[in-house]
């Protein structure tokens, strides 16, 4: 063999050999972003599983993108070995015009490796549109920034139906503080609160815009057609401070006249949205086939039983975990009941409420010896999906024991096994007390009334008499006045009786009594020494000269009379009494300077 | 004349058929001896039967009540037994056997009454009270009532000794209010106190059939009615719990003693 053969022989080995230590090693190409505006920057990423002894991939000419290195850095390699490395290189990526460019796969040799990327789609497209000031519409419609869906995905529904509502606020301004809800409450609707915010970007016309989705539920609690009220959604829209460098605040919408019209140099405002209304219909659950069981749980549901212990013996209490989970309305169900709760005494049951589950611990004792075994326990839900009842029964997983002692120790009692229990009760009465037709009870009658406003009349009454009666005792003048009137009012009819009597000297002796008894009370003197004398002093300077003249005259009339009364006319008479009586009550009207009235 | 003697008789056949009609239909006191028969020879529906009827004639007494209420609680009908228990209470506050029997029908209850809301104080007036009826207690009010009158009237009047006087109104004020406790929840339980009859009711939330349950309860359980319609009453337990049942699953108590 020549040399020339030995040297290709050599040379074929030695490339095989190469070819064959060399690897083809696959590395990660990435991009920051998929879609850039034309002209604007994207970063290109390569990362070479290897840290030393590798040089910069050339990158290949793409038609109308720029693709320049940028830099390099040694990066943790993930997944493998703690320690090992691997190297990346930073290219800056610029596209002249618009379209999809597929960059890679790329193959490259560094040292006496091979190097294989993937590859990725580089899409360029217009910029979302922007508006300028000079392009900006002069009315800023809030519409156009942001607005509020609901979405219900039910309108027909079942009673007791739990329908999950989601409210969108979409907003192309994404710091929103302060949300708050309102809704005018349904009597027949119930509707939970919103809560559980959830945030999302969307590009929708031409502008991206945050979607904030706040769930709820609702139920309806009778059957028929109902509105869902529109919500009103409050927040404030809170302007981003600059950053520290003083680049521009981030904005989902940069620029826009929108904003810069209502905040202003203002960091915030308030805003109040609302909601299109919905019209709901509600159906009846239907009525046949329907399980005695069935406590209106609405829905589908799973039925778990537990007890707190695995026997019980007669008299003994077990507390039973009921757990229900599924999805439905949690807020209109019941405790699961009893198949035969003969022998049983359930308690109320505790309730324990989750997110997605309710429990019920129900307590429950065992008290007549007659039962054998414990009964199921049965929970009946309406799934409206399927529109039919669905029951599941669980049997109570408690053994009962020592029935038969305790049937033993009863009859002992007194009381015979295999027998309903007797009712021990005191005997009957034989005797009826009354019997008593049926009456208003007492409270309702007027006597009750009447017994409980006399004190109200009483006690005035009493009090209103002890102040005229001290008042009379601290004025004897005033009380002499009043007294003087009511005795002569009594007199005068005393001598119309003497007249009608044809008693002439007593009629007399009465009038000339009348006068003397009247202004002897008035100017607190005896009546016997009231002459015409006291009459001309003590009367006279209060009641003027005729008055005193009349009275003077009276007292003359009837001191002639008491000595020659016969023959008097008794027209007279009654004349001279309407005198007195018009004497009496003028001097009633004058006032006394010792009445002190 | 010939209408005359028509109208006379007119009203003898009607004299008459009322005279028969009174002639026939047995007394109160008949209908008590043939219910009490009947339930000493076990005929217990027998004995509700004419208890019922004799009730239902516009009788009110306390016996009959109280037999009625054994004769339910033979029958094994606690709510029933325990409403006529409670309404023979009204009439015989202080009956040995009753209380016996009352309470005896309260140990079958499936749940006890449930605790009321009321202060200790409140609770210990209503058991001192609790053997008095409610015509017994109105008079003990009324008599604390006019010594208070009296009281403010002597004060108005004597003007003297006001601070024994004030002592002495306060005392008897406070007994005004004490015996007006047991006045108050008597006449309460008179016209909104109600009996549950079935052996057990679903409280519903709502007042129809679909609507969701809120707590079960039981016959024999003391509720007070606070709002009635379209047979549904809205009821309240002792302890504040509020729902909606049946309306032919409960009785007023409604006594009037």
């Amino acid at each position: 063999m020549g040399k020339s053969v030995k040297f290709i022989i050599l040379a074929i080995l030695l490339v095989t050999g190469y070819t064959a230590l060399a690897e083809e090693v696959p590395c990660r190409m990435r991009i920051d972003r998929e879609k850039v505006s034309p002209g604007k920057q994207a970063q290109l990423e390569i990362e070479l599983p290897k840290s030393y002894g590798v040089i910069v991939p050339e990158m290949p000419i793409i038609k109308d993108i720029d693709i320049r290195f940028s830099r390099s850095y040694p990066k943790a390699a993930e997944g493998i070995t703690s320690d090992s490395q691997m190297m990346v290189f930073q290219y800056k990526v610029v596209p002249r015009t618009t379209g999809v460019f597929p960059i890679g796969p790329f193959r490259f040799q560094s040292g006496s490796d091979f190097y294989s990327t993937n590859q990725i789609m580089f899409v360029v497209e217009k910029e979302a549109l922007r508006i300028t000031p000079q392009q900006a519409p002069k009315s800023t419609d809030l519409k156009d920034h942001m607005y509020v869906l609901i979405d219900v995905p039910k309108t027909t529904v079942f009673i007791n139906e739990r329908v999950p509502v989601v409210l969108k606020l979409y907003t192309d301004w994404i710091d929103l503080e302060n949300v708050s809800f309102s809704q005018k409450q349904s009597e027949y609707l119930l509707v939970k609160e919103f809560k559980d915010k959830l945030v999302e970007v969307i590009d929708k016309d031409a502008t991206r815009f945050a979607v904030l989705k706040y769930t709820a539920s609702f139920y309806a609690v009778t059957a028929g057609m109902y509105t869902l009220e529109p919500v009103s959604v409050k927040f404030t829209i809170v302007m981003p401070r600059e950053g520290a460098d003083g680049s521009a605040p981030e904005l989902l919408n940069q620029n826009s006249p929108f904003y810069e019209s209502l905040i202003g140099a203002a960091y915030s405002r308030q805003m109040e949205l609302e909601s299109e209304q919905v019209n709901i219909t509600v159906m009846p659950l239907p009525v046949e086939d329907k399980p005695k069981s069935f406590r209106g749980a609405v829905g589908k549901f799973n039925f778990e039983l537990k007890a707190d212990k695995n026997s019980i013996k007669p008299m003994e209490t077990v507390i039973l975990t009921a757990t229900i989970s599924g999805e439905g309305n949690f807020d209109a169900m019941s405790a699961p009941v009893f198949g035969d709760p003969t022998g049983l005494k359930p308690s109320e049951p505790k309730i324990n409420r989750s997110r997605d589950s309710i429990s019920y611990d129900m307590p429950l004792t065992v008290q007549s010896k007659d039962i054998r075994s414990m009964p199921d326990l049965l929970f009946t839900y309406f799934d409206p999906s399927e529109k039919h009842y669905v029951t599941i029964t669980r049997q109570i997983p408690v053994k009962l024991e020592n029935i038969a002692l305790s049937v033993k120790a009863l009859s002992e009692d007194g009381l015979k096994a295999n027998k309903a229990p007797e009712i021990r009760i005191l005997p009957m009465k034989t005797t009826i007390d009354g019997p008593y037709p049926r009456q208003d009870p007492p409270y309702k009658g007027v006597s009750f009334w009447f017994f409980l406003i006399i004190p109200w009349v009483l006690i005035p009454s009493f009090i209103m008499f002890d102040r005229r009666r001290r008042y009379l005792d601290n004025h004897p003048s005033y009380a002499a006045f009043l007294r003087a009137s009511r005795t002569a009012d009594r007199s005068i009819r005393s001598a119309e009786r003497s007249l009608k009597d044809g008693d002439m000297n007593g009629f007399y002796l009465k009038v000339f009594k009348i006068m003397q008894e009247y202004i002897g009370e008035r100017v607190l003197i005896s009546s016997a020494g009231v002459t015409g004398q006291t009459v001309d002093e003590c009367v006279e300077p209060y009641v003027g000269k005729e008055m005193s003249s009349r009275i003077k005259q009276i007292f003359s009339e009837c001191y002639s009379a008491r000595y020659s009364a016969a023959g008097k006319d008794p027209a007279a008479m009654s004349l001279m009494l309407r005198n007195v009586g018009d004497v009496i009550s003028e001097m009633n009207n004058k006032e006394f300077a010792k009445d002190n009235i | 004349m010939i209408r005359k003697l028509a109208i006379l008789f007119v009203i003898m056949i009607c004299v008459s058929g009322c005279a028969s009609e009174g002639k026939d239909r047995p007394s109160a006191t008949d209908i008590f001896y043939r219910a009490a028969g009947a339930y000493q020879s076990g005929d217990y529906d027998k004995a509700i039967e004419l208890y019922e009827k004799l009730r239902s004639s516009g009788i009110e007494s306390g016996v009959v009540y109280y037999n009625l209420g054994n004769a339910y609680l033979k029958t094994n009908e606690i709510g029933k037994a325990i409403l006529s228990y409670t309404r023979s209470r009204g009439y015989l506050p202080r009956d040995s056997d009753l209380i016996a029997n009352d309470r005896y029908a309260h140990t079958l209850m499936k749940q006890p009454d449930a605790k009321t809301r009321s202060s200790p104080l409140v609770q210990e007036v209503l058991r001192l009270f609790g053997i008095i009826s409610l015509k017994e207690s109105i008079g003990i009010f009324l008599v604390i009532y006019y010594l208070l009158a009296a009281l403010i009237i002597y004060a108005a009047v004597r003007r003297r000794g006001l601070i024994l006087i004030i002592v002495l109104a306060l005392i008897v004020t406070a007994s005004l209010i004490i015996a007006a406790i047991p006045v108050i929840d008597k006449i309460y339980s008179a016209e909104r106190g109600a009996i549950i009859v079935s052996s057990v009711v679903d409280v519903k939330k709502e007042p129809y059939d679909e609507a969701p349950t809120g707590f079960p309860i039981y016959a024999g359980m003391k509720v007070y009615v606070i709002k009635e319609g379209l047979g549904w009453f809205k009821i309240q337990r002792p302890d504040g719990r509020i729902g909606w049942v049946p309306a032919k699953s409960i009785e007023n108590i409604r006594w009037s003693a």
